[in-house]
């Protein structure tokens, strides 16, 4: 707790000075001023209201950057746990989650089109929720949607080694696999506090 | 124009299954997992594309898929022989209403599970083709 609440301190504080900025060392991932511009944006503007998604969405963000050993990476920056501000990372860094969360967004938005099986908000709820229960050490899977309406997360490796799970509305995963020595599996399972761990291995074994 | 019998012996035609911008990998060159999966009715549209020149292929996506589906502009396809899908213990139905090449992929399973398992079957044999 103390070296949280120090952190904050040093957020707040540091944040509003010049030097931060730069000694930082975001510069070249973010310009100064669009950086510094977000920032005080995100301090200023009032919040409006929270879906019910996006408080599951937020609340595993947090639990993940507020972990001190918890590192921001993404493609260009790695900027270590220790020497960041925790509540400036957890607004800002980008995750797989927020890019996740985003792609299903987008994909709701397209599959309106889609006279067949348009994706109902329940199933986008429940992909969400999906996203956020996969473990940080499996890749980021594709994203589509299913014609029925469902939504698809698929990981593709070597050779056409291939996991797919598909979500709906009520929170069953249906789930295939085809891997490279000839083995296939198929399977359901219903959405609950953690990913089951037939799909983490299905994912694991895929992206080997 | 291909023969409505496409299980008779010695006749194997390539089927084309047209795909959107989330079907298919440029890196990888592969049909995504979903492709062939049917909507709600247990029907999965194709073409018996047999004896057709490549724009003579890409017409029918632009005016008969294309216009179908309200999705724009047809970005790739998946061609498939039709042995892969009969191996796959899945019928083909000729459903001329649409176009005289239209064919229907039936005999899907109830289980959305074991029709992602056939699904991932058929994309592995399925060729992409890019516009």
């Amino acid at each position: 707790m103390p070296e949280i609440a120090e952190r904050d301190e040093f957020c707040q504080v540091e944040v509003a000075s010049e030097d931060w900025f730069t000694s930082a060392g975001v510069m070249p991932f973010w310009t100064e001023k669009n950086f510094r511009r977000m920032l005080e944006g995100m301090w200023e503007r009032p919040q409006p209201k929270a879906k019910p998604h996006v408080i599951v969405v937020d609340r595993a963000l947090e639990d993940r950057l507020l972990e001190s050993s918890q590192d921001v990476l993404c493609p260009g920056l790695h900027i270590s746990a220790t020497d960041w501000p925790i509540r400036t990372a957890k607004i800002v860094a980008p995750s797989r989650i927020d890019w996740l969360t985003s792609e299903i967004l987008e994909l709701s938005r397209e599959s309106a089109l889609n006279v067949a099986g348009p994706i109902d908000e329940d199933t986008q709820r429940a992909a969400i929720r999906f996203a956020t229960l996969l473990p940080s050490s499996v890749p980021v899977p594709e994203i589509a949607a299913d014609p029925d309406g469902e939504v698809s997360f698929d990981w593709i490796g070597n050779s056409y080694n291939v996991f797919s799970v598909s979500v709906d509305r009520n929170g069953r995963l249906a789930y295939a696999g085809r891997f490279s020595e000839g083995r296939r599996v198929n399977g359901v399972e219903q959405l609950s506090a953690v990913c089951p761990p037939e799909i983490v291995l299905g994912i694991e074994k895929a992206a080997n | 124009m291909v023969s409505a019998d496409y299980t008779a012996v010695g006749q194997n035609p390539t089927l084309a299954r047209f795909i959107d911008k989330r079907h298919f990998s440029i890196q990888k060159l592969v049909v995504k997992p979903g492709s062939f999966l049917p909507p709600l009715d247990l029907k999965t549209s194709a073409f018996a594309i047999d004896g057709l020149a490549e724009d003579q292929v890409w017409w029918i996506a632009d005016n008969i898929v294309a216009k179908e589906s309200q999705k724009g502009t047809i970005p790739a396809r998946g061609d498939i022989l039709t042995i892969a899908i009969l191996e796959a213990r899945l019928n083909i139905e000729p459903d001329t209403e649409i176009h005289p090449r239209h064919v229907n992929i039936c005999g899907w399973p109830e289980e959305k599970e074991q029709r992602k398992a056939i699904d991932l079957e058929l994309c592995a044999a399925a060729i992409l083709r890019l516009r």
